[in-house]
């Protein structure tokens, strides 16, 4: 049959097969975007409660009493801390008396003192002691003067050379730093 | 022909649809992504403030029962109004050292680098005289002070030495100190003191 039509008739009935083929296919994809999107809604509306709810926690746990005092909470602590942090001595911390002591024992019977002037370092800056009195003669004050180069504390001990000329009831001034 | 017109007039309805469809779709999709993202960021901060809401509870609970410590903390500084009673203290302490003293200058002195600072440093310019002991002791009890008190300056001379310590013959023999012999201190010593 389809052969004794003429050949426009024949061109006709094959574009509107194509046509026909198209709008099936056509119908499919918009039934499947259909069910798709109609899946889809439960998922929606789930996930628009699940926001409702989690910014439901977010603001009792923002409204509850004790959020309302984090701020005096925090200063209360960060107020302890500071007053920990200022009771808590310096590193390497030597008290004037210990200093003192530890250069008095050193001394010996040839060795009498008769002043001290101390300045306590600053962090930036060593501390330093400075020492007078006389020394019996050169070899007990250059005795002196290598005991207290050997104590730990004292970085630097420094002993002017004029304080030598005098070989008799010789004064002396040493100049000590350390970190105290 | 009039057939042909009516399948093309359905085929482009049905495309209509289903670009409506689908953008209905895309639109739910992309509604629904951008919810979970968001509950995803919400549950974190619903997470963290629940955490902060739990530290600060301890917090709470760990002030209230270290109260009885943060307040002895205080009793480390000099209160707000102690410094005529501090003073009166250090004389105190001199007369239980065997010094005689006397307090030369006192200033307070508030950190200019921090206004909002609970402390202020006390300075005073104490002057000592007395035996070596006695001054040596009297050093002691300030440093052993309890409070956060330091001795920033410090000079000690002998007065009164006659001899001027002389070594006199050969032998290193003890020397016995004068009676007018004096130890002469001046130290400054700084005091943390609530504001």
């Amino acid at each position: 049959m389809f052969n004794l039509l003429p050949e426009i008739e024949k061109k006709n009935i094959m574009r509107e097969y194509i046509l026909r083929r198209y709008v099936v296919l056509a119908l499919f994809l918009f039934a499947l975007g259909a069910i798709a999107s109609i899946s889809l809604f439960p998922s929606y509306l789930l996930s628009s409660v699940k926001v409702v709810e989690v910014e439901e926690q977010i603001s009792s746990v923002k409204s509850s009493a004790i959020f309302k005092e984090a701020e005096a909470l925090a200063s209360a602590l960060n107020l302890t801390n500071q007053k920990i942090s200022a009771l808590k001595p310096p590193e390497k911390y030597v008290y004037l008396g210990t200093l003192v002591s530890s250069i008095v024992e050193k001394r010996g019977g040839s060795i009498r003192l008769n002043g001290f002037k101390y300045n306590r370092g600053d962090g930036k800056n060593h501390g330093v002691i400075t020492v007078s009195g006389i020394a019996r003669d050169r070899e007990s004050l250059s005795a002196f003067l290598t005991v207290l180069k050997e104590e730990e504390k004292f970085l630097e001990v420094n002993l002017p050379v004029s304080n030598f000329a005098q070989d008799r009831n010789a004064p002396f001034t040493i100049d000590i730093r350390g970190a105290f | 022909m009039k057939n042909i017109s009516n399948t093309s007039k359905i085929l482009i309805a049905s495309i209509f649809l289903v670009i409506l469809v689908y953008c209905i779709y895309g639109l739910l999709f992309w509604t629904i992504k951008g919810e979970n993202e968001k509950v995803s960021i919400l549950s974190n901060e619903a997470k963290i403030d629940l955490q902060k809401d739990e530290s600060l509870r301890a917090t709470k609970v760990s002030l209230s029962n270290n109260k009885d410590s943060i307040e002895n903390i205080d009793s480390h500084f000099l209160a707000p109004d102690g410094v005529v009673g501090f003073i009166e203290g250090l004389e105190s302490l001199g007369r239980e050292a065997g010094v005689s003293i006397s307090v030369a200058s006192v200033t307070v002195e508030a950190d200019s680098k921090n206004k909002n600072d609970f402390k202020e440093t006390l300075r005073l310019r104490v002057i000592t005289t007395g035996s070596w002991s006695n001054t040596y002791y009297f050093i002691s009890l300030l440093e052993n002070l309890p409070l956060s008190a330091e001795i920033k300056n410090a000079t000690l001379s002998l007065t009164g030495a006659s001899d001027k310590l002389a070594f006199t013959g050969a032998s290193v023999s003890s020397r016995k100190p004068a009676a007018e012999e004096k130890w002469k201190g001046e130290i400054e010593l700084t005091v943390r003191k609530l504001k």
